[in-house]
């Protein structure tokens, strides 16, 4: 096999977390959800008390919170012990980062 | 550091046709195992809630004591801390009791498991899926780990089939490396088209419902969400996690456990930073990569599995670069559709 580059614009259409959660800037941080409609994607980001903040943004990404609610069966979404899980072998992706006696250390799960 | 890996043993019980390891009939004692628990836990800040315990082999299950003991003394040593522990085994020795043993500590047994291609890679067919079913009984959640040879590649979506049937739903699949696994551009077109039906399984099965997890395209997924996979974030060696052989030296990762030049210290006399900086200094990325669109989503920084397709730590082999571009198509492809539609179970678990 020959090693070759790409020049593709990768371009995913779907938001990252933070693109979310700018809507959640009113609330503390905590689960989020997105919903892609058509032409306009409404996303629901959240805090531990159930408390959300339905956020409106257009294809540009900057969203504004638009309306609260609460969610229901928000305690349904806590982080379970299977989500800690770090698999050996698993050529993960660094999912997050974190600073460990001020070194950038990899991390071993999400909760981290 | 909040991962500790026991090396346990380096003996074991099955021979994988792709496997390189060296086994030995060498288990770690119980004294290397506390001390090396004691080494770990010198290393955490003061602060640390939870952290992972993994053994690791050859085969971990032949040295089952040493599970129960290392188990027990850090649950006592860490009365209030979270511990997560974990092993993953051929499946030969699970027996009632070990399974009852893992129910009650919290250990996640995960399953090395080739689909349908055990028999001839790994053997022990029937026994195994005897295990496979008596593991799902006791945990729905049990992660399947199977290794993909590129001589049997082409039954890859069927044994994605095969592990739903048996109500599996975290599968996570690794193309075999090394000497005994050449990839070439007819096995990688026909691994193209099985991770394509794959990835539809994957789509299929969340939408209806049942929340399916094939790591290596959820991995990319969450990366992206999360946008912590960037190049500038690669493993750092031995910076979260800490492996000790069964002797108590301490290696950087799983891949190159036993290797001498890859030795980076030992639990009494810590670790070696020198050595460590040495290693880490040498790793550096491939300039051509900085012109790669993929190279922000890439896992070319992961010295393991640069080391393991191509010898290098820093240099990824054309199959890893084929692989890992094939990966985020799909990933993308995936999170387009579940998130478009709404799906609820898997939005509000990527985006919690």
């Amino acid at each position: 096999m020959e090693k070759r580059v790409s020049n593709n614009d990768l371009n995913p259409n779907y938001p990252t977390k933070s693109e979310v959660n700018i809507s959640a800037s009113r609330v503390t941080k905590g689960i989020a959800s997105a919903i892609m409609a058509a032409s306009v994607t409404i996303g629901a980001a959240g805090c531990g008390d159930g408390k959300v903040v339905k956020a409106l943004f257009e294809k540009d990404r900057n969203p504004r919170p638009v309306e609260t609610y609460e969610l229901a069966g928000a305690a349904e979404t806590a982080p379970t012990e299977e989500d800690d899980l770090l698999l050996m072998g698993e050529e993960t992706a660094p999912t997050e980062e974190f600073i460990l006696d001020g070194d950038i250390a990899e991390p071993i799960s999400e909760d981290y | 550091m909040r991962h500790l890996i026991l090396g346990i043993t380096s003996n074991c019980n099955l021979a994988c046709s792709y496997c390189e390891q060296v086994h030995a009939a060498k288990y770690m004692s119980i004294d290397v195992m506390r001390d090396a628990i004691d080494y770990f836990a010198s290393t955490l800040p003061h602060d640390t809630s939870k952290f992972q315990i993994s053994f690791y082999g050859g085969e971990p299950l032949l040295a089952k004591n040493i599970i129960r003991e290392a188990v027990l003394y850090s649950k006592a040593k860490f009365p209030n801390t979270k511990i997560i522990y974990e092993t993953t085994t051929n499946g030969l020795l699970v027996d009632d009791s070990f399974i009852e043993f893992s129910r009650d500590n919290g250990l996640v047994i995960a399953l090395s498991h080739d689909g349908l291609s055990q028999s001839e890679t790994r053997g022990f067919e029937r026994e195994v899926n005897t295990v496979l079913d008596k593991l799902v009984r006791n945990s729905p959640s049990v992660p399947i780990m199977m290794t993909v040879h590129p001589e049997f590649v082409d039954t890859l979506a069927k044994s994605i089939e095969f592990f739903i049937k048996h109500k599996i739903k975290k599968i996570n699949i690794t193309p075999a490396s090394g000497n005994k696994a050449s990839w070439d551009d007819n096995s990688f077109s026909i691994l193209k088209e099985q991770m394509e039906k794959v990835t539809d399984l994957y789509i299929k099965n969340n939408q209806d419902g049942r929340r399916l997890k094939i790591l290596p395209i959820e991995n990319k997924i969450k990366a992206y969400i999360n946008e912590t996979q960037s190049v500038n974030s690669h493993c750092k060696l031995c910076s979260s996690k800490l492996l000790v052989n069964y002797d108590g030296k301490i290696y950087p990762c799983t891949h190159f456990i036993g290797l001498e030049e890859f030795f980076v210290g030992d639990i009494y006399a810590g670790l070696d930073y020198k050595r460590l900086m040495e290693i880490e200094s040498s790793r550096i990325a491939p300039s051509e990569c900085d012109s790669c669109s993929y190279n922000k989503r890439c896992s070319h920084r992961c010295a393991c599995a640069n080391h393991g397709y191509s010898k290098s730590l820093s240099e990824p082999s054309a199959f890893q670069c084929e692989y890992e571009r094939l990966l985020i198509n799909l990933a993308d492809k995936a999170a387009e559709i579940l998130i478009n539609e709404n799906n609820p179970t898997f939005v509000k678990d990527l985006y919690k």
